[in-house]
């Protein structure tokens, strides 16, 4: 008798409700996304000196209360590029030191000052260098408009004759997120 | 004919071996427990990509490129619980970016047997793993708004698993 309750005993433990217990583990996966930027640049206005006598200097500020009027078709006047961008823009710039006469191949010196303005033709807030600047989204996200204002300085140089002399002057802007 | 004593019956012959055995169920690791562990295994994040603001953009859990994958390996019954994000942020206290995780966005899939299980990830789910492991497919929509600053967006998916042992 007592071996089979023993043996009952054990068969017991075998099928007895299990008593319950739980184990945990866990991972974690990251989500990305980006959110890309909107961001256009078009010319609206040419750097333009105009006609100057030969061998004389001009300056075109391009900030400030001495700003110059935005250049028409055939006055002098400040050159402007209107960005529209969601987020701050990074900005570089390739600024030729010389413009040609391509005729002639004569030069002038040159140098070019830029700023930024929130207006068209507005006053325009000086950057410390054209090579590389950088400007704000006053809200970011939303798509808003801001004028960069290009001016500068020629320098005459009697030597270099009559004509018309010209460059280009490259600006690259980036997103910054 | 000699008569057992109890004391034979459990010190002697097959009494000896049931109470060795009896022994050995208290004192060895439980088999059933062994059985019972489940390792969880990140594969690959929920990846959204470029998005443009204002344009929702959605993963399938069939988008093997972009979806969320989580294996388990072991055997068990087990129920997943999803700590799911109210949406991406760019830095910690950066704009958020809306999620949304739709009723059929989670499948559990069974290498052994091709059985797939769709589930509700915001919603306990439970199953039986078998010895061949189950994987764990999440899909999902960002929904950026019109006005969504620019920049890098995430946030973390968690992912617990509960495993309830039959017996110990």
């Amino acid at each position: 008798m007592k071996k089979i309750a023993l043996s009952l005993a054990a068969l017991s433990l075998f099928a007895a409700p299990a008593v319950a217990s739980a184990q945990t583990a866990s991972a974690t996966v990251t989500a990305s996304a980006t959110v890309q930027a909107s961001l256009t640049a078009s010319t609206t206005h040419q750097l333009k000196f105009g006609t100057l006598a030969m061998g004389s200097s001009s300056t075109l500020a391009s900030s400030g209360a001495s700003q110059a009027a935005l250049s028409g078709l055939s006055t002098a006047g400040l050159g402007q590029i209107q960005i529209g961008h969601n987020s701050n823009v990074n900005v570089t710039t390739t600024v030729p030191t010389v413009l040609t006469n391509s005729t002639s191949g004569q030069t002038l010196g040159f140098s070019a000052s830029c700023a930024t303005a929130s207006t068209s033709g507005g006053t325009g807030t000086a950057a410390a260098s054209c090579a590389s600047f950088s400007f704000n989204a006053a809200t970011p996200g939303t798509v808003q408009s801001t004028y960069v204002l290009v001016g500068g300085t020629v320098t005459g140089n009697a030597a270099s004759g009559v004509g018309i002399f010209s460059a280009d002057i490259d600006f690259t802007f980036t997103a910054a997120n | 004919m000699a008569r057992r004593t109890g004391t034979s019956a459990l010190f002697g012959g097959r009494g000896a071996w049931l109470l060795a055995a009896l022994l050995a169920l208290l004192a060895a690791p439980c088999p059933a427990l062994a059985q019972g562990t489940v390792s969880v295994l990140p594969v690959q994040g929920l990846r959204f990509g470029m998005l443009s603001t204002g344009m929702p953009t959605v993963i399938s859990p069939l988008d093997a490129g972009r979806r969320a994958t989580v294996e388990l390996v072991g055997s068990g019954h087990v129920t997943l619980l999803f700590e799911l994000p109210r949406g991406l942020r760019a830095g910690a206290d950066g704009p958020l970016l809306p999620l949304r995780f739709g009723a059929t966005d989670g499948r559990v899939t069974f290498p052994g047997s091709g059985t797939v299980l769709v589930f509700d990830p915001a919603a306990p789910v439970s199953f039986t793993l078998p010895p061949g492991g189950a994987t764990i497919w999440l899909g999902g929509s960002a929904e950026p708004a019109s006005a969504q600053p620019p920049g890098a967006y995430d946030a973390a998916i968690t992912v617990h698993v509960v495993v309830a042992n039959p017996a110990t």
